[in-house]
């Protein structure tokens, strides 16, 4: 008895009702019911990231106000923080998303894990090139696939953060390479989900920080025209 | 005789040094979630910190509003 098993049921029931959807459609496929299940999964979540996407536009607006604070407290890193903390509750809005969205992903992967890892194929489990979706990828395309969709995920978000220190950029390499790694052990049905969680989640943080790219090149002309001035 | 304070600060320092720079920052709160805990638990022990904290990561999401929360 395992800890996730009732999640563990649910994912079954929810998988094997995709799977019955394909079939009534016409081509009965499980890697086709993996993605569908990744996706509802993703849409599942949504509200919680949707949430982020008005909070970020609502960041724009308070631009002016933020860079007086950062002139005003750049010599105490500290207050700043707490300052900026201040006007955004004041503002109703909060440029991250918070503990929680993260912690409740984990009990719903582990859900999925436990449903796909041990999963006894009924029909047909072959799926595009793959023989089997409960043996590893022969030809090493989905290890290579999810660690490379790892890498660009993890890229987009540091990108933001202008985080770049030298801890921050070996790790950026180290778990990509980790899960391109356990990929090459885990059945491909798995591996299937974690590439499509993957994408989906690339497709999503590109679409939310379209906006802040810009928005963090208006504060840098901003910051450079100050010292011109100077 | 291992406290279970102990334990429990000793987790999450292995959180924030290890596992925490994997992810990008995401706590919406000052002093952050992982902060907050360490500081509920020194002050108050293993049971009512850890219930601190536990509510701390329970208020965590895009629906609460963050900002400056510190420890009672």
């Amino acid at each position: 008895m395992n800890l996730f098993d009732p999640l563990v049921q649910v994912f079954r029931l929810v998988f094997e009702g995709f799977y019955n959807l394909t079939a009534a459609v016409g081509f009965a496929n499980y890697g086709i019911a993996i993605i569908l299940m990744t996706i509802l999964v993703k849409a599942l979540m949504y509200p919680l990231t949707a949430k982020q996407v008005r909070s970020m536009k609502a960041m724009q607006e308070l631009q002016p106000a933020l860079k007086k604070l950062q002139k005003d407290y750049k010599n105490n890193p500290q207050l700043l923080q707490q300052k900026m903390a201040e006007l955004y509750k004041e503002a109703g809005v909060n440029p991250l998303a918070g503990c929680l969205p993260l912690l409740i992903q984990m009990p719903i992967l582990m859900g999925v894990y436990y449903c796909l890892y041990g999963y006894s194929y009924s029909g047909d489990p072959t799926f595009l090139w793959l023989t089997s979706l409960s043996d590893t990828d022969p030809l090493y395309v989905l290890p290579i696939l999810s660690a490379l969709t790892t890498y660009i995920q993890q890229k987009q978000t540091m990108a933001n953060n202008g985080q770049d220190n030298q801890q921050m950029k070996i790790m950026s390499y180290m778990m990509p390479l980790f899960i391109g790694w356990i990929s090459l052990n885990f059945p491909s049905g798995l591996v299937v989900y974690w590439v499509t969680m993957n994408l989906c989640q690339i497709a999503q943080q590109w679409y939310m920080f379209r906006g802040e790219k810009k928005l963090a090149v208006e504060v840098e002309d901003a910051s450079a025209s100050d010292k011109k001035k100077r | 005789m291992i406290r279970v304070k102990r334990v429990f600060l000793f987790l999450i320092d292995v959180y924030r040094r290890y596992i925490s720079p994997l992810k990008s920052p995401c706590c919406r709160y000052i002093p952050t979630c992982s902060e907050y805990a360490m500081i509920a638990i020194e002050r108050y022990g293993a049971m009512r910190g850890g219930w601190l904290a536990l509510k701390r990561i329970l208020r965590c999401h895009p629906f609460h509003e963050g900002g400056y929360d510190p420890v009672p």
